[in-house]
């Protein structure tokens, strides 16, 4: 063991002693389906989960390691073994002191039960699961790195042994009533209607609201007037007309950027797709600042050509960025020497076919619609023809080869997708995920962008390096030569980096922790977060209440004497 | 004795286009026991002339001017109503009670006291004058239950069954729907219907028109029946010389809006004064012979909203002078009854 | 024939309709483009070889034919399939919502026809007068607002703006309850259920009683000038009389047939207004489902809704059976 580090919560909570906590309300979009830590699939159910269960590592606000069930970690000097320490406080929702058992448990089932859906794709890795005291050490055939171990690995969610060890894997029996280690403990699910969650008194930080209630909602504009109106505390992505006034209503808006980025995929396995000159001069063609601005209304940020995204520790400055120049474009298009030759404004390429390209798109998205309709008009001017071709999602992922099925035809020439969950900014691995040609997305069978230049044996090979490399510099090092290439041969052409704005009130609660990729409902807020003043009491209809038994009264009253 | 009088009665339809002058200036007497015929080509307003009478012209139809003089209306007033009128009556012509009185005067809640209760009347096209969803004795109880509400209940349904056994209808088919009746047994259990309370007076619109001969022929032998049994006054209104000829005992023949002739029955057809009537009647060889419909005079009746002027028959009239087209006929007394036509006044000519 | 008859009639081929319902359903759902096997395709977490399993547990492997002979047996044995999304069986997911969303259409449904047929009555019988213009208007006007805005309009204004301006009441702006009345007891529980039913049911119910009314007014307008009107009057009558007794009975009657349009309409309308009031129904869970390609539920809904319709259906033409003699005594 040669390196330790300790991590200690960074969180301070604001002075004094609170005092008085509360309910809060965050709503849902859509309900969530299944409360299994395990086999969770759509971000409602990571949403209610994460707050029932609890990992050894968060990621804080920085998106950096926050120590959670684990106290302390360290790793041997090639990354191979790693080595968790427990807190010694930490207790299961039914009051079971949570030990090493029951996270020797969860590892071990997910590094080898083959029905566990695995949440990271490091368990494939692993060689040897042991459990020393109170530390769990965990072996690798190879050293990966820390930011892999601890934002993929470490991050899995630890479930106790003493109630999952009777429990049929495949019968989620465990929806019923979760007992996790988290901050709230559940209460009550009213399936498409709410969550209840209370606080877990004997959480290992102190946590201030007495519980949480996370109401269905399933309109932006409905919840907005719940906001307003002062039913819930928080949502996200209000309506854009109605954003700009929540300054009215005691909200406060926070925008940050998602881990989620478009592209436009040109086909390479297509001429003239395949012409680098010709995929660079597309780019320099497209407005992306535009269609952040108008399209997603300032939501976002335009994603780099490097793939990286624009913030964290490893973005390269050094990369291309494609600054919108259609002039340059045109000259690009000159240079090949595809010009229009028979007079109809559309260019011709090397073998004399027109320039005239179908976007597939998801019918579903308009925002995706509206930005091929977009790069449509900026590449009017240069002689492109772009046809809008809007599809539905399943065909659309079919066609791209997005299932990786041997029937896959990549019968299209460009598409707009995109990516959720690559982490480039501080995952070195991301790229080994998304480009290298020994992985799932970047293998034969899927390649979306049917990339096949000598580029992409380099990068492969690059990313192969950063993989075993144990030598942080080194790493950032390759991987800025990774951003370099990719920028300069653009397998994908990003668009942008969608954001999100939230809205949340700043007249009951304070405490709200806000960070550049979060929103203000995350972890820190729910631990720090209380109310302004003391909760009102009785809810406002038992006065309409009141008043409807009193007509209702009067009139039968009244109508009974009539009778008589 | 005359029971109902029309006294220059004119109602009006307020059309867009103008108001159409249905009834204009008409008048008549109906005597006890007496059978009034109404003839004259469709559109010229005779179902308008009877609803006037029932007051019941819907809108955009408009009463404008006129008396109709029924003898028995005094039963029918408002009781605070009756008592200023008994007063003032009383004070004037002691111990007569029965004052004629006119019904254009009435209430709404007074006429409805009338209607079914002292003028009935049955409309034309039968085959949908009964409500499908009730049944044919509950329809004709429901005139017993209006007008003699204190009828105990079986008594009332008695009545029913003997009206409809009176009409020839089996008393099993009291407690059958309208769709299970032939043609002309709804036309019977119409006229059962009419006839359930005793009323003064039957309007009858075209009660055969719409059923075959032999049912024709059954149905008006047994109203004329009815109609001696209970000594009845009707006013029937056809476009059937055979059946004017077999009913009635006066008749009035009507001219877009107006009666051009009016008198005893008999003589009328032995002596049609009116050109017009001329030449309805001359056109049928014998009135026994064979049905036929009455009017196949060249032309067309004229558009009601504005009549021609002067006669309103001249531009059809194979008789016409120059005064026809420029003055209104007045009613010409002739034997029992009246013409209007310039032929017979003599002083204007 | 007779009544009973009429009826084993109408049965008979309501079972067909059904069985011809879940066949189309069935169909339409597998041969439209994609796989339901892609949703797992674009779960990161699931890798190819896991896919397969899934696909085999579920069936999704066989020919058509089969996987419908598969359908029929299980829905024989109330087996709706198992739901993707929800990870429950479709019957015990469609026996979650349902239940709401009767509560909703139900109670909206009964208070379309009372108030619709009566107030069309009404409206009908003073027809030309100034209520009836407000009438047209307003029907008009209603129709050619998109429900979905009403819906917004309504929890705007009676959620938000009445507790700003500090009217004596507010109604919630979504759900069914408030989380956690359960545990009030009984009559509060009612009352909060209550409270959250008012603004969904308004906004489904003018639209539903305006639609009842304007074909209860347009039937009673044409019977008033039936012959047998005329023949009531003529008895001496009163308008009410001749109304209620006369016209009303003959003018309910296509009404009834008019049922089976109806629940339609209710059912497109609770779809929208569930989801604009985010109401737990049926309506709503259909709509995710069909949004998030839960083919299984998607086809266990459409089977719940047409066969709740059919026997909607069903039910008005025995109603109608009774109170139409023509169709009793032939
Ligand atoms: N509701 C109405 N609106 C306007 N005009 C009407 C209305 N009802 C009747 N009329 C007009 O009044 C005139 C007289 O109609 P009416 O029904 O009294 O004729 P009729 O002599 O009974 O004809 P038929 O022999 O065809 O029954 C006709 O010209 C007709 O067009
Ligand atoms: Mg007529």
């Amino acid at each position: 063991m040669l390196v330790l580090m300790g991590m200690s919560p960074s969180l301070m909570v604001m002075g004094q002693e609170p005092i008085y906590g509360g309910i809060m309300h965050t709503p849902l979009s859509a309900d969530a389906h299944a409360l299994n830590p395990f086999s969770w699939t759509t971000t409602y159910e990571a949403y209610v989960i994460w707050h029932i269960y609890d990992p050894l590592v968060r990621l804080d606000l920085e998106n950096q390691a926050y120590a959670c069930i684990a106290e302390s970690w360290s790793h041997s000097t090639d990354f191979s073994e790693w080595t968790f320490v427990i807190r010694d406080d930490v207790y299961w929702h039914d009051g079971e002191k949570l030990t090493i058992d029951d996270v020797f448990y969860t590892y071990n089932l997910n590094w080898n039960d083959p029905d566990i859906p695995r949440r990271s794709w490091l368990f494939d890795e692993i060689t040897e699961l042991e459990v020393v005291d109170n530390t769990i050490v965990i072996t690798f055939g190879w050293g990966p790195k820390p930011a892999d171990v601890l934002y993929d690995l470490a991050t899995t969610l630890i479930v106790p042994e003493h109630i999952w060890a009777d429990i049929d894997l495949h019968d989620y029996a465990n929806d019923v009533n979760p007992i996790g280690s988290g901050p709230f403990k559940f209460v009550e699910w009213e399936r498409a209607q709410f969550f209840r969650l209370e606080k877990h008194d004997q959480y290992q930080f102190p946590i201030y609201i007495d519980g949480k209630t996370i109401p269905i909602i399933s309109e932006v504009e409905a919840a907005f007037y719940a906001l307003a109106g002062g039913d819930i505390e928080v949502m996200a992505n209000p309506p854009p007309e109605l954003e700009s006034a929540a300054e009215f209503y005691n909200a406060s808006v926070h925008t940050s950027l998602n881990d989620y980025w478009v592209y436009l995929g040109m086909n390479q396995r297509r001429y003239p797709n395949n012409v680098t000159e010709f995929r660079q001069a597309i780019m320099y063609g497209i407005d992306r600042q535009e269609i952040v601005d108008v399209i997603k209304y300032g939501r976002g940020a335009i994603m780099p050509a490097s793939c990286n995204l624009p913030w964290g520790t490893y973005y390269n400055e050094e990369a291309k960025t494609y600054d919108y120049n259609i002039t340059k474009t045109i000259e690009m298009l000159d240079d090949l020497g595809w010009v229009d030759t028979d007079e109809d404004d559309i260019r011709e390429d090397g073998l004399g076919n027109p320039l005239e390209f179908d976007v597939i798109v998801s019918a579903d998205a308009q925002e995706s619609v509206d930005t091929v309709k977009f790069i449509k008009t900026y590449l009017e001017p240069a002689g492109i023809q772009v046809n809008v071709v809007p599809i539905i999602w399943d065909v659309l992922w079919t066609t791209v080869g997005g299932t990786g099925d041997e029937a896959n035809t990549w019968d299209y020439d460009w598409a707009v997708l995109g990516w959720v969950g690559f982490w480039s900014d501080f995952h070195p691995s991301s790229f080994y995920w998304l480009l290298s040609a020994d992985n799932w997305w970047g293998s034969n069978a899927v390649n979306i962008p049917g990339w096949n230049s000598t580029v992409r044996t380099q990068v492969t090979d690059l990313c192969e390096l950063v993989l075993y490399e144990t030598d942080e510099a080194v790493v950032a090092d390759l991987i800025d030569q990774i951003q370099v290439l990719v920028a300069e041969d653009l397998p994908y052409l990003p668009l942008q980096v969608n954001g999100g704005t939230y809205l949340y009130k700043t007249d009951e609660y304070k405490g709200w922790q806000l960070g550049p990729t979060d929103g203000p409902d995350n972890y820190f807020t729910w631990l720090s977060i209380q109310l302004i003043s003391p909760p009102e009491s009785g809810p406002g209809y038992l006065a309409l209440g009141a008043i409807l038994a009193l007509v209702i009264t009067v009139g039968l009253i009244k109508f009974r004497r009539r009778r008589d | 004795m005359t029971l109902l009088e029309v006294k220059n009665l004119k109602t009006y339809f307020h059309t867009k286009g103008g108001s159409v002058k249905a009834v204009d200036n008409v008048s008549f007497k109906l005597g006890k026991g007496e059978v009034l015929g109404l003839a004259g080509e469709s559109g010229c307003g005779k179902t308008t002339t009877c609803l006037s009478i029932m007051q019941m012209v819907d809108f955009p139809g408009e009463i404008m001017e006129g008396q109709i003089m029924y003898e028995n209306a005094f039963e029918v007033i408002d009781e605070d109503r009756k008592k200023s009128l008994r007063d003032r009556i009383l004070n004037r012509n002691p111990g007569n009670e029965k004052r004629t009185r006119n019904l254009l005067e009435f209430s709404e809640a007074e006429m409805r006291r009338i209607r079914g209760n002292h003028i009935s009347m049955v409309f034309q096209g039968a085959m949908n004058a009964l409500n499908p969803v009730h049944r044919v004795g509950n329809q004709i109880l429901e005139v017993l239950n209006i007008h003699e509400p204190e009828l105990e209940k079986e008594d009332a349904w008695d009545k029913v069954i003997d009206i409809l056994e009176t009409v020839g209808i089996d008393s099993a088919r009291a407690r059958d729907y309208p769709h299970q009746l032939s043609g002309g047994m709804k036309q019977r259990a119409l006229i059962a219907m009419a006839l359930v309370n005793n009323p003064d007076i039957v309007i009858a619109d075209e009660p055969v028109t719409a059923l075959d001969v032999i049912v024709q022929s059954q149905v008006l032998k047994a109203t004329k029946e009815l109609q001696r049994k209970f000594d009845l006054s009707m006013i029937m209104i056809t476009h059937d010389l055979s059946v004017i000829a077999e009913v009635c005992e006066t008749l009035a023949i009507m001219y877009a809006g107006k009666l051009v002739e009016y008198g005893d029955l008999r003589t009328l057809f032995k002596e049609p004064f009116h050109p017009y009537t001329q030449a309805l009647i001359n056109a049928f060889p014998s009135i026994t012979g064979p049905k036929k419909d009455l009017f196949d005079i060249g032309g067309s009746p004229p558009d009601l909203r504005n009549p021609p002027e002067g006669c309103r028959f001249h531009p059809r009239c194979p008789k016409v002078m120059p005064i026809c087209s420029k003055k209104i006929p007045s009613e010409t007394p002739i034997k029992n009854g009246f013409v209007a036509c310039w032929l017979y006044e003599e002083e204007e000519k | 024939m007779g009544l009973r008859g009429y009826i084993a009639k109408k049965i008979f081929f309501a079972l067909i309709a059904f069985v011809i319902a879940i066949t189309v359903v069935f169909f339409l759902y597998h041969v439209i483009p994609g796989n339901p096997a892609n949703i797992f395709a674009t779960d990161r977490t699931v890798n190819p070889e896991q896919r397969e399993n899934l696909l085999e547990r579920w069936g999704l492997n066989e020919p058509l034919w089969k996987q419908y002979g598969i359908f029929l047996r299980n829905l024989l044995q109330g087996d709706l399939g198992f739901s993707y999304l929800h990870k429950l069986p479709v019957s015990e997911v469609i026996g979650i919502s349902l239940p709401w969303t009767l509560l909703l259409l139900g109670t909206s449904f009964v208070l379309n026809a009372v108030i619709g047929i009566f107030l069309g009555a009404f409206v009908a019988w003073r027809r030309g007068s100034k209520l009836d213009t407000g009438f047209v208007l307003t029907y008009n006007f209603y129709n050619a607002i998109p429900l979905f805005f009403v819906g917004m309009l309504f929890i705007a204004l009676f959620s938000f703006y009445s507790r700003k301006w500090g009217w004596p009441f507010y109604f919630p702006a979504y759900g069914a309850q408030t989380a956690g009345s359960s545990e009030w007891g009984f009559f509060p529980h009612l009352v909060d259920i209550l409270w959250h039913l008012v603004l969904p049911l308004t906004v489904l119910t003018i639209a539903g009683i305006l639609g009842w009314s304007w074909f209860m007014r347009g039937n009673l307008i044409n019977i008033l000038t039936e012959d047998y009107i005329k023949t009531a009057r003529a008895k001496g009558l009163n308008e009410n009389q001749v109304l209620y007794r006369h016209a009303f009975r003959n003018a309910i009657l296509p009404v009834v047939t008019n049922i089976g349009m109806s629940i339609g309409g209710l059912i497109g309308g609770a779809v929208l207004i569930e989801t604009v009031f985010s109401y737990p129904g049926t309506g709503r869970m259909l709509y995710e489902a069909l949004i998030r390609h839960d083919y299984p539920l998607v086809q266990g809904a459409f089977i719940i809704i047409s066969g709740l319709t059919l026997l909607g259906l069903l039910l008005a033409e025995i109603v109608y059976g009774f109170i139409d003699p023509r169709i009793r005594t032939s």
